[in-house]
């Protein structure tokens, strides 16, 4: 029986190696390909990855400028309404400003209560009057539940009174004052609710000043300085900026200082409206 | 020929001469040999190469105009973000339209568009639409968006 083979015959085929193999250009062939597509598509996935990136970098910077729409949207409208009587107002809730931007306008009752202080006065020892309140929108109304006045002398508060209705009841209380008040609410047709504070005792009330905490009835407040009177007429809005087919938003929140005209301070927060 | 006299010596040496048997099996061997490619190999790689080359390809020249592509976005979203802040820094009044080819001399041009949503310019109140828009010889890269209320400053 003959049986002769060559297959590892190296010293015959010097000059063999695997490239001479047969099939070995089409595996060979293969794998590249193989290499090449993960290449390809790794660098692919990468650079979907950045301009991903670079888009959502500009939503958002597309996103405040929308923001800072809603707030002088509210603020023109604020301006224009309050031209006429009896004062003005904005609407809250989504604005489109196109197909794909719009802004939501929101705040919180304490944020739109308005107490306009620039023409409190003090009449006499006993009573600072003349201090208004309004509510800074036409979409909802807001409720005062409580009153915690705070003044700097030994005078006794006797009486809270809002729009001519007595809110406090017969009261003889210290500084500070927590005022469980009949609760009170500026509803949303435009009004502005003149009140005023008696107290009694010696001294004189208008040589202090006179701070009221404003507690509504979801829980939110505002502190404002009643007496002397001042150029602080504020009003609290926020403004969330969307853009159609995104998750993404960015909200400014602004103080506007009605008696000015002038945004006093904003922010941005992390609420969404 | 050197498997053939290899294996006919050896076959010698085992004094087992069946000379047409060894020139058979040699022949088989040469026949069957693992080096060298063929014709259909050979066809196929190149069908494989080409069929695949295509998309690969399509996909890099996608890449490299999503390199640049990405670039142009950013400088454009800089840029409209520079002119926006100007015009908040602008009197209401100056907030007009404009067109500013070659923005600062850096190859993209910036265009503004500003209308009233509201009121006009004779008006006590007014409202102004303010468009930014960015572009580089095409179609808009990015457009920023805002409004305007007539006389609102910032500050106490």
């Amino acid at each position: 029986m003959i049986f002769v083979s060559f297959k590892t015959n190296k010293s015959i085929h010097p000059k063999r190696n695997f490239l001479n193999e047969r099939g070995i250009v089409l595996i060979a062939s293969i794998m590249l390909i193989i290499f090449v597509a993960i290449a390809v598509l790794g660098t692919t996935m990468f650079l979907v990855q950045r301009l991903r990136h670079t888009v959502s970098k500009e939503n958002n910077a597309r996103l405040i400028d929308l923001a800072h729409a809603g707030l002088h949207g509210a603020i023109y409208m604020y301006r224009f309404f309050d031209q006429g009587a009896p004062n003005g107002y904005f609407v809250l809730g989504p604005v489109a400003i196109n197909a794909n931007d719009s802004y939501r306008l929101g705040a919180s009752p304490a944020d739109l209560l308005m107490v306009n202080t620039t023409v409190t006065t003090a009449p006499n020892s006993n009573n600072i009057t003349n201090w208004r309140l309004q509510n800074a929108t036409n979409s909802q109304a807001i409720t005062i539940d409580r009153m915690v006045v705070t003044w700097g002398n030994a005078k006794h508060l006797r009486r809270i009174r809002i729009g001519g209705v007595n809110v406090s009841g017969s009261i003889n209380l210290v500084s500070p004052a927590n005022v469980n008040i009949t609760n009170f609410t500026l509803d949303t047709t435009p009004s502005t609710y003149v009140a005023d504070l008696r107290f009694s005792g010696t001294g004189n009330i208008a040589n202090t000043t006179v701070d009221i905490q404003f507690i509504m009835t979801d829980g939110s407040s505002k502190t404002v300085r009643i007496s002397p009177a001042s150029k602080n007429f504020n009003f609290t809005l926020g403004s969330t900026g969307r853009i159609t087919g995104t998750n993404m938003y960015r909200t400014i929140q602004a103080v506007y200082n009605a008696a000015t005209g002038r945004i006093i301070d904003y922010d941005e927060t992390n609420t969404q409206y | 020929m050197m498997k053939l006299i290899h294996s006919i010596e050896l076959c010698k040496a085992k004094r087992n001469i069946d000379y047409r048997s060894v020139i058979n099996s040699a022949k088989v061997n040469i026949k069957n040999s693992r080096t060298g490619f063929t014709l259909i190999e050979l066809v196929m790689t190149i069908i494989l190469l080409g069929v695949v080359s295509i998309p690969l390809s399509l996909l890099i020249v996608e890449q490299i105009n999503g390199t640049f592509q990405s670039e142009n976005y950013a400088q454009a979203a800089n840029f409209a973000r520079v002119e926006m802040e100007r015009i908040r820094n602008l009197p209401y009044a100056s907030v007009v339209t404009a067109n500013f080819p070659n923005y600062l001399a850096s190859g993209y041009d910036v265009a503004r568009t500003v209308t009233f949503v509201a009121g006009n310019a004779g008006s006590a109140e007014s409202l102004k639409q303010v468009s930014v828009t960015v572009s580089k010889g095409g179609p808009a890269l990015e457009t920023l968006i805002t409004y305007l209320a007539r006389n609102v400053g910032y500050g106490i």
